[in-house]
């Protein structure tokens, strides 16, 4: 293991030199000074596999020379294990807040200073084996993004919302109604603007999540009354409920955005996701109405669609919520 | 077992005592006689402190133990902004870890310490 010991006492870095090679560890550089130190590290071909620093040293202590070398690319994880006196441990805490792993106390113990730099090692060896399983997960979860990656007009299935049913069911359920059941029955569907920049940005398992979140949001608005909701594609939720529910109210559109709000969601490299719904108007059967009955459900999402895609141009259309609510 | 490399930084460890015991001596007078704290307490604790941090590895436990003592004195009286208890305080510890010093001195200069030495 290669090994940079640091400290101004020359004696005190022989006498460290000669116990780590007492302990089997014969790579030894040292370096008389922090200076001396950074240049060492950076003028290195071949990285440090482990860096031993004096605590009190004249002009930079070991915990500031700690913290730049932690600055170092090739240094983010190495561990650093601080020489330190009992008379030091005060200081310790500092020099773990800055990136210190572990310490070595003076007078040394041959046989502390080798368990000290045994974990050390362990520690470099999990680094591998963790940056080695990151590495292969990363590789999976790419594989599994590329192989679930879903068109956006794909009305997937949302799971685990109260309330939630896909299409067909929604449908299904529609037509099973008895003729006055369908008269009492509504239809209002919700439109996530700009669907198509966020599929783009997300990835599909962030995009299923940021849907189910929104479904969940708009589902617990509407968990007053009695309803049934369903995804139908492109960033469209179409929910069925009673014609005279309370929820219908002008403010159901600001609740759920509300609560849209509050979720602070994100793309994965932590950027805000911001969703913006946009609500159509209500769609339901009239006495004279005479085609199929799940066209309200059809009539309701393209009313979502029309006002999402005027607020897109505000100035020519500057509602985004549909009158006849 | 002691290595001649062990053997060897041993050797240097107590010429280095040697070299600083009159400085050390002069220091204490100074800081007994209240002269230039400041700077004497900053002078005299790099080397208590490299005391402190060696002496123990070389087997001079009490002499190690006495320099961590006055190195935590000395940094009291720093913190402490040299008043007289904290002063008082450091100088009767660095007192007592030139007589250490002194001590091992002596012993190291025996030809029996020397032959263990060697």
């Amino acid at each position: 293991m290669k090994i940079l010991a640091v400290d101004d006492d020359p004696l005190l870095l022989e006498l460290l030199e000669a116990t780590l090679c007492g302990a089997g560890y014969e790579n030894v550089t040292l370096a008389n000074s922090p200076l001396d130190a950074l240049r060492i590290l950076e003028e290195s071909l071949v990285p440090f596999k482990c860096i031993l620093l004096d605590i009190q040293m004249p002009e930079m202590d070991g915990i500031e020379l700690c913290s730049r070398i932690r600055k170092l690319e090739h240094y983010q994880t190495t561990p650093i294990l601080m020489i330190t006196a009992m008379t030091e441990r005060s200081f310790v805490e500092r020099a773990f807040a800055a990136g210190a792993n572990d310490y070595i106390s003076k007078p040394f113990d041959p046989f502390e200073l080798a368990t000290r730099l045994r974990l050390a090692e362990e520690s470099i060896q999990q680094q591998r084996i963790v940056a080695e399983k990151v590495f292969a997960l990363q590789h999976l979860k790419r594989e599994v993004e590329r192989k679930s990656r879903f068109n956006p007009e794909t009305a997937i299935p949302i799971e685990d919302v109260p309330g939630v049913v896909d299409q067909v069911e929604l449908e299904n359920h529609l037509l099973q109604m008895s003729r006055s059941e369908q008269y009492q029955t509504v239809a209002v569907a919700f439109q996530i603007e700009e669907f198509d920049a966020i599929y783009a940005r997300s990835q599909p398992s962030e995009l299923f999540l940021t849907l189910t979140d929104v479904a969940e949001c708009i589902a617990d608005q509407l968990k007053r009354t009695s309803f049934i909701m369903a995804y139908a594609g492109l960033g469209v939720f179409v929910c069925l409920l009673e014609k005279n529910a309370p929820v219908l109210s002008p403010e159901l559109l600001q609740f759920a955005q509300y609560a849209v709000d509050e979720l602070q969601l994100e793309y994965e490299d932590g950027t805000p996701c911001k969703v913006t719904l946009a609500m159509g108007e209500v769609q339901h059967k009239t006495l004279f109405f005479s085609g199929a009955p799940t066209a309200i459900v059809h009539e309701a999402i393209e009313s979502a669609r029309s006002v999402a895609s005027q607020s897109r141009f505000p100035q020519r259309h500057p509602s985004r919520i549909a009158k006849a609510v | 077992m002691i290595t001649s490399a062990m053997n060897s930084l041993r050797l240097r460890f107590i010429d280095r005592l040697d070299t600083l015991l009159p400085g050390m001596q002069r220091q204490l007078g100074q800081i007994r006689g209240g002269e230039a704290l400041e700077e004497t307490f900053g002078a005299v604790l790099v080397d208590v402190h490299r005391i402190a941090g060696l002496a123990g590895s070389f087997g001079f436990f009490d002499l190690g133990n006495r320099a961590a003592e006055t190195e935590a004195a000395l940094r009291r009286g720093q913190g402490g902004g040299f008043s007289r208890a904290t002063v008082d305080e450091a100088a009767q510890h660095l007192a007592g870890l030139v007589e250490a010093m002194e001590r091992t001195l002596d012993g190291a200069q025996g030809t029996e310490a020397r032959s263990q030495v060697n």
